[in-house]
């Protein structure tokens, strides 16, 4: 049965900063140093006006194109994972599609999953790939929950950033490749990660644009981006490590068979909790967070993105890679690194709308 | 079984609050100096010593009253 692997990766950031000075303004110095010292992140990146979550895919995956002189008419599955779609129809793969000169014959969709977006984008490439209707593909995990936040919603702007990963999946040659999986779904959270009014349920009008301010002080309306944060926080310390438990039993094998464990770059502690828990050494830990915010679905690619960069992930390396979320949804990958390692292409961290060579 | 007065001690203790402050109808976020990252770490130190409560419970942990009212191991 044919399996994927991932043969090139390369992340991006805008340029764009929001630092911490910036944010005690906004909220006072206590607030904010407060949120950094448990969040571990000191800066975000965000889109500049006229900036989309597309334009940030598109330079993550056209570099990569270009790095690994790709052609473009041998990708022939598209896979794009994004909340702040440039429109609601059609669907960010299309628009990407076409600006990255894609051919006729490559499928093309999206999917509407947050932050454990990497997993669940891989599963369904890999099963294309085991079906033998796919055989090179780009995922592309891309968001900018910057223009979805409320700029007075202390939780969240203290925590999100924007940034896009390109992943370029291959036929794997020997035994790497995307050996397994892991998905699960606690939908008595749903309500806790939420933009309500942003579709049919909830149609937009003047009641959906009031602002509230909660009871520890947030601001936010109907049409933003909320989050319970004790639920979320909660929901990842306790179920990640079950289902990281769950996950290596089913795969048959154990902490010390890996070689690098990377969770959803939430928040510091809360990685730490987790790590903390399942016995993790720090020699198998990754974060990626410090300078760039909580990238959402594109979180776990650019860590392990930047894990190569740093040069953290060796030839033959065993990843496991945890990612939860959004739903609230969990996604595992257990992925082994090809004999020749993953040549590093150098992180993309400064983009603004002037790298944007092909526009929308 | 964990005591009352045992979660009141270690609650006091993570929101840096006089134990008698915490009677069952506190709101916790009303309390002095209450910080939200402060609740975090209750909820940790509520796992640790065998307090359960699934998502929508965590949600909803309002009053000192409420903490009391969950499950415990």
């Amino acid at each position: 049965m044919p399996r994927a692997a991932i043969t090139a990766l390369h992340h991006c950031v805008p340029a764009r900063r929001l630092t911490e000075a910036e944010l005690e303004a906004r909220f006072g110095a206590k607030n904010v140093q407060s949120i950094a010292k448990l969040s571990g992140i000191h800066e975000r990146r965000v889109v500049e006006p006229g900036m989309t979550a597309a334009d940030l895919a598109y330079v993550a995956a056209d570099r990569l194109l270009v790095a690994r002189a790709v052609p473009r008419e041998t990708i022939d599955l598209l896979i794009v994972t994004t909340q702040t779609g440039d429109y609601q129809i059609p669907g960010s793969a299309y628009v990407l599609h076409e600006r990255l000169g894609l051919a006729k014959n490559c499928a093309a969709y999206d999917l509407n999953q947050g932050c454990a977006a990497y997993p669940y984008a891989l599963a369904l490439a890999q099963g294309l790939f085991a079906s033998n209707m796919a055989r090179r593909a780009l995922i592309l995990n891309t968001d900018a929950l910057s223009g979805i936040i409320h700029p007075h919603d202390r939780t969240l702007v203290t925590l999100h950033g924007d940034g896009a990963v390109a992943t370029l999946l291959d036929p794997a040659t020997g035994d790497e490749g995307l050996l397994g999986f892991h998905f699960g779904t606690d939908s008595s959270g749903w309500r806790y990660l939420c933009m309500p009014a942003s579709g049919a349920r909830q149609p937009r009008g003047e009641a959906t644009r009031r602002e509230i301010t909660d009871e520890t002080g947030n601001v936010r309306s109907a049409e933003h981006f909320q989050m319970n944060g004790q639920a979320i926080f909660h929901f990842a310390i306790h179920q990640v490590p079950v289902v990281v438990g769950e996950a290596l039993a089913k795969f048959g094998v154990t902490l010390a068979d890996l070689d690098l464990v990377i969770l959803h770059q939430a928040n510091r502690f809360m990685i730490e909790q987790i790590y903390k828990k399942l016995g993790v050494p720090a020699e198998k830990q990754f974060f990626y967070l410090e300078n760039v915010g909580n990238l959402s679905g594109a979180a776990t690619p650019a860590a392990l993105s930047e894990a190569v960069r740093q040069g953290r992930v060796k030839p033959g390396a065993l990843v496991l890679m945890a990612a939860f979320g959004v739903g609230l949804s969990w996604g595992l990958a257990l992925v082994r690194i090809g004999p020749d390692g993953l040549k590093p292409i150098a992180a993309s961290t400064d983009v603004t709308l002037a790298d944007l060579t092909v526009r929308p | 079984m964990i005591s009352d007065d045992q979660i009141r001690q270690m609650v006091a203790l993570e929101l840096k609050v006089p134990p008698e402050l915490l009677q069952p109808d506190a709101v916790l976020h009303s309390l002095p100096g209450f910080d939200s990252v402060q609740l975090l770490m209750v909820l940790v130190a509520l796992e640790e010593i065998g307090v359960k409560m699934p998502v929508t419970e965590a949600a909803n942990l309002r009053t000192f009253g409420d903490i009391l009212a969950l499950q415990r191991v």
